[in-house]
């Protein structure tokens, strides 16, 4: 690939260049959104390689939970100074536990697919309606504070820590949310998740008013 | 996202060493900054290098722990 040239950049159509942005957001918009059981029926193969994939996605995670097990004991008996200690521990649980949250992600949207395919819907288990019911509800409606127009965005003081400065933009077109200032955000689901530090679950439940 | 605890062990760390109290969004910024660019640039730390980290690194005799 050709590195582009300080010239090259500059001689970009910057114009161009965001309306062609909008219009690829604009299309990923416009394309159709399936069920979990809409999905099993256009590919109806799934049914049988899904509960394959749960299991090696289970090995994956015994594996790693394995090795971050091996890795925490090996630093809280051999770290060499008390530094050490919470430096190592927590670049593992940045990095390792990640990669193990995204797993159990996994696992978890499998198992669902799996109990749809089955034709139930466990007690208890969020129906795909219900999810979609509470990504529908806009974030600037969750929030008691006055917001400022930026461009597309909103802005306003972040509701997850102490701060003078709004580094909390909302975006309505995606209905989406960051702040710069501590990094968090994501969809509604995760803003009602980390503002009240409910579950997946109970956020769901929260913004469709069960 | 580091959590609270992490961040209060932090703050008592650098307290130690620099003798000087952060403010919570600081020692926030400070940590996670730190871990970022770790993780940005290294990825996951392997048994091995957390190994070579470690206080018996230079003890042969102790080094019969089995390690990938």
């Amino acid at each position: 690939m050709k590195i582009k040239t300080l010239q090259q950049i500059e001689d970009l159509d910057w114009e161009f260049y965001d309306y062609a942005l909008d219009l690829e957001k604009e299309w990923q918009r416009s394309l159709p959104r399936f069920t979990d059981k809409e999905l099993l029926e256009i590919f109806p193969e799934a049914k049988t390689i899904i509960p394959e994939k749960i299991v090696d996605w289970i090995e994956e995670r015994d594996k790693i939970l394995d090795t971050i097990k091996k890795k925490l004991t090996l630093i809280k008996y051999r770290a060499s100074d008390e530094f050490s200690r919470w430096f190592w521990r927590e670049w593992v649980k940045v990095t390792d536990g990640e990669e193990l949250l995204k797993i159990d992600g996994h696992i978890v949207r499998l198992e669902r697919l799996q109990s749809v395919a089955k034709g139930r819907t466990p007690k208890g288990r969020l129906t795909e309606e219900e999810i979609q019911q509470a990504l529908a509800v806009p974030i600037e409606n969750l929030i008691n504070q006055p917001l400022r127009k930026s461009g597309k965005a909103l802005v306003g003081l972040c509701p997850f820590h102490n701060e003078k400065h709004p580094s909390f933009y909302i975006y309505p077109e995606t209905n989406s949310c960051w702040c710069y200032g501590c990094n968090q955000g994501g969809n509604v689901i995760n803003f009602v998740r980390l503002l009240h530090g409910y579950s997946f679950k109970e956020a769901v439940k929260y913004l469709i008013g069960k | 996202m580091l959590p609270k605890e992490a961040i209060e062990e932090f703050k008592k760390i650098y307290k130690q060493k620099f003798k000087k109290d952060l403010s919570d969004i600081e020692a926030l910024r400070r940590a996670n900054n730190l871990l970022n660019l770790y993780k940005t640039i290294y990825g996951p730390p392997t048994l091995g290098e957390i190994w070579r980290n470690s206080k018996y690194q230079k003890n042969k005799d102790l080094q019969r722990i089995e390690i990938k």
